[in-house]
């Protein structure tokens, strides 16, 4: 015997949770508690996860058609790669979304009674409407808040607080921006227009943009533990302080990314003094790394310059898979710049693949400032075009120029004898790129200086903790220089001065020239390199300061 | 004369049976009663003050009939809304078991509204059943054999029926029309405050042959009822004689006379006959059991001759 139909069978609203819906008709038709209506009509808990009976026995009691019930059940998605649920129409990755906490806006609530979808989604932490932080336990109790067998979903079932008098907190505003970007779909008038987000990400579907957050949440959450094992999967759903403090990171990520999100793993990996090897092996950097696939197994991108591609130009990705010490790889279209020793070591190695055992060979190298030191493996990973590019203006300027033969000028002679095509090629990166400036004297040719400005300097430092230089490193102290530092930059660094002119001349590099107020004052105003760092060094102090 | 070809004879049996067991006449005499019904659910619907009515009469005057006419005549309903489906029961017909109580008639009515697996006990009185009467939006709530209710109990027993009336009349607004035996009338009466909010009163007494007027009422109704008989030739129920017969096999109980009128259009409708004749009559009369008044078969004179 089929149960009786009810007197009223509203329509599920859009983007309205299922147990919000069964409590709504429990209302609607005048019992007071979800037992009730099942004794008379047969219908029993209705979740996300509820079996065909269960449907099958609202369709009867209500005699809806199908279709306007369906968006209640979130079945599993046939065909999916890994476990993808159908949320209201929409695939949303099972592990985005929580079943274990019950959030929601005291706002919304008081507004319409509606428990929508949206809170279900573990990055929904804010309102997208009214702004504030969603509540998930009870402001009398503390007790975590959850759904019984009453239909007044206002109360607490522990202390019988009124949930609606909860008090209410703005939000960050980045984790307002990340709720607005997820919950958009599931209300009628999207709030999407006003999020300040990467428009490629916005236009992921909704279950895409879920999992983007997730994963930068997640390596968030790795750097942030680091040495992390990898048990952060699985997890129970964290509790809406957490999660809303996850959420605001995770939104201010995406604002600034991706600088922000080097800068953070940065500060969170690479601050403990990792080796570059070890830190590209870390787990945070291994999970940027992985590709994160949709529902088809297609990979996600969602930025025209993806975290993958600027990582591994930062860390080498193919450079992390040499063990330390080894000779660079060409890989085809890549050549590797790092260096995976101390310059002694490598001066050494270059010695014997030379045959010559000049160790002083690499002093020269230390000092143009072209060999630098770093104690790991991985470096700058430059496409061969460039290399070849650079190699050949180089030789260019060398070959076209008189070289007037200097102890300092050897250093170019050597570099271009030498091979190395790291060597000679990084002077001309540093200045093409802005890094270095060269001055020169017009009384006395040949002499120019490298003059690294402040904000050159701090760049050079923000790579230098990239490729763990130790000059520019705000944790080794800059005074004294300890000897390493000294060793890599030596006393001066030049160029020839029609080198200068040369490349003044192709607008390739921008140099700045000082004419010293007298003659014979060139020689005071001759800074070294040393002396710059202790320039840059002071000024830094004072604007610190 | 009724043309014999008019369509009847010669048809399935199944279809004059079906005619024959929903026999119903509009009686005139009753239209007051109507008339007040739809004032009483008019009033509820404009938020007037709500009022109740009884509705009295021996047994078999056709009381339950009338209501029951009513109420399918207002039957509930399915209305399509833009934010879903509603079901409405504008006029709820609940005829009361014997020997219950308040909470008795309230699963009752519970019964009627959402069926066996109706919510039972204090909590369907005190709560299940006025939300189950707003929500459905019923207008008009008749208690058929009212004299049920609480009908072994003391005073205070009959004083908490009254009070349950009262309830649904003042607090849900829903007029409720209390029908059954002359006690109701009675139950009401010793009732102050539910006397004050039951003004209308109606009483369907059975036709006295005696009476004049009802005897032209008894005789127009089974002129009427001749009517809607499926057979192709009248049976001449309301001539004199057989009018008479009627009367006294029913003692002018509606309940009797259906049931007479009843047996002998099947016996006719079984000979595929053209009409009712009194010797169907009198196989009726032989195999039922006439009115306590009639000691023997009128008909019998009838159909010898």
């Amino acid at each position: 015997m089929s149960p009786p139909r009810l007197a009223e069978a509203p329509f599920p609203l859009l983007g309205e949770h299922p147990a919000g819906y069964h409590r709504r008709l429990a209302v609607a038709n005048g019992f007071s508690t979800l037992r009730q209506m099942r004794l008379v009509h047969g219908i029993g808990s209705l979740s996300p996860r509820s079996g065909e009976e269960a449907w099958s026995l609202l369709q009867a009691a209500t005699d809806l058609p199908s279709v306007r019930l369906r968006p209640l059940s979130w079945p599993a998605i046939d065909g999916a790669i890994g476990t993808w649920l159908d949320v209201c129409g929409k695939a949303i990755r099972l592990r985005d979304l929580d079943f274990a906490n019950l959030r929601h806006c005291p706002l919304c609530l008081a507004e319409d009674g509606i428990l929508r979808v949206e809170w279900s989604l573990r990055m929904v932490t804010s309102c997208p409407v009214h702004a504030i932080g969603l509540v998930d336990g009870c402001s009398g109790c503390g007790r975590p808040l959850a759904l019984d067998h009453r239909t007044d979903i206002h109360a607490c079932r522990t202390c019988g607080t009124d949930m609606l008098k909860s008090p209410t907190h703005q939000a960050d505003p980045n984790s307002v921006s990340v709720s607005r970007l997820l919950a958009e779909p599931f209300r009628p008038s999207g709030a999407a227009s006003d999020v300040d987000l990467p428009q490629a990400l916005i236009e992921l579907p909704v279950g895409d943009r879920a999992a983007v957050l997730a994963r930068l949440a997640h390596i968030r959450q790795i750097s942030a533990d680091a040495p992390a094992s990898a048990s952060v999967v699985g997890r129970r759903p964290p509790r809406i302080p957490d999660a809303a403090i996850e959420a605001a990171a995770v939104g201010k990520l995406l604002r600034d990314w991706p600088h922000s999100f080097l800068l953070m793993l940065m500060d969170t990996v690479l601050g403990s003094g990792h080796s570059m090897h070890r830190t590209a092996q870390a787990p945070a950097i291994r999970l940027v790394l992985q590709p994160l696939r949709s529902i088809d197994g297609a990979e996600i991108r969602f930025l025209a310059d993806p975290a993958r591609d600027l990582l591994s130009g930062a860390f080498g990705i193919e450079a992390r898979q040499r063990a330390p010490g080894s000779k660079p790889i060409d890989t085809g279209d890549r050549t590797h710049y790092g260096l995976p020793v101390s310059p002694i070591s490598h001066a050494a190695a270059m010695t014997r693949l030379e045959g010559r055992p000049d160790v002083a060979l690499a002093k020269w190298w230390i000092r143009a400032g072209l060999l630098t030191e770093h104690a790991a493996a991985d470096g700058v990973v430059l496409s061969r075009e460039q290399v070849g590019e650079l190699s050949m203006r180089l030789e260019e300027i060398a070959s076209s120029n008189p070289v007037q033969p200097s102890v300092d000028a050897r250093w170019i002679d050597r570099s271009l004898t030498a091979g190395r095509e790291y060597r000679k090629d990084r002077l001309l990166l540093d200045l093409f790129e802005g890094r270095a400036t060269c001055w020169r004297n017009d009384e006395r040719p040949g002499l120019a200086g490298l003059l690294f400005d402040r904000s050159a300097l701090l760049a050079r430092r923000a790579e230098a903790r990239i490729e763990n230089w130790i000059v520019g490193d705000h944790r080794v102290a800059l005074s004294p220089f300890n000897s390493a530092a000294t060793l890599a930059w030596g006393p001066g660094c030049t160029l020839q001065l029609n080198e200068c002119d040369e490349l003044a001349a192709r607008g390739d590099v921008e140099c700045t020239f000082y004419d010293p107020p007298t003659p014979g004052a060139w020689r005071q105003k001759r800074w070294s390199v040393a002396g710059l760092a202790r320039h840059a060094r002071r000024k830094l102090r004072s604007d610190e300061h | 004369m009724t043309d014999p070809t008019s369509g009847w004879t010669g048809r399935d049996i199944s279809d004059r049976r079906k005619i024959i067991n929903r026999l119903f006449i509009d009686r005139p005499n009753l239209d007051p009663i109507i008339e007040t019904m739809d004032l009483l659910r008019e009033d509820h619907r404009e938020g007037k003050e709500t009022t109740c009515m009884t509705v009295i009469g021996e047994a078999g005057v056709g009381k339950s009939a009338l209501l029951k006419q009513y109420a399918w005549d207002y039957c509930p309903y399915e209305e399509k809304t833009e934010q879903g489906i509603v079901r409405r029961h504008p006029v709820l017909y609940v005829q009361l078991e014997p020997d219950t109580t308040v909470i008795g008639a309230a699963e009752t009515i519970l019964k009627v509204l959402m069926g066996d697996r109706a919510p039972t006990g204090s909590i369907a009185k005190a709560t299940i059943l006025p939300a189950q009467l707003k929500i459905r939006k019923v207008e008009l709530l008749i208690l058929d054999e009212f004299q049920h209710v609480g009908e072994r109990g003391a005073t205070k027993t009959r004083n908490k029926t009254a009070d349950w009336i009262k309830s649904i009349a003042k607090k849900l607004d829903i007029p409720v029309v209390m029908a059954g035996i002359p006690v109701v009338q009675q139950l009401v009466e010793d009732n102050d405050q539910l006397l004050s909010i039951t003004p209308h009163a109606f009483v369907i007494p059975s036709y006295d042959f005696d009476n004049p007027d009802h005897r032209e009422g008894f005789r127009g109704l089974l002129k009427e009822l001749d009517k809607v008989l499926p057979f192709d030739q009248s049976a001449k129920l309301h001539e004199p004689d057989r009018a008479l017969a009627l009367h006294a096999a029913s003692g002018g109980n509606l309940r009797y006379l259906r049931h007479i009128i009843a047996r002998a259009a099947r016996h006719a409708a079984a000979e595929d006959a053209y009409c009712i004749t009194d010797d169907h009559f009198h196989r009726a009369c032989d195999e039922l059991s006439l009115h306590p008044t009639c000691p023997s078969n009128p008909f019998a004179s009838l159909a010898s001759g």
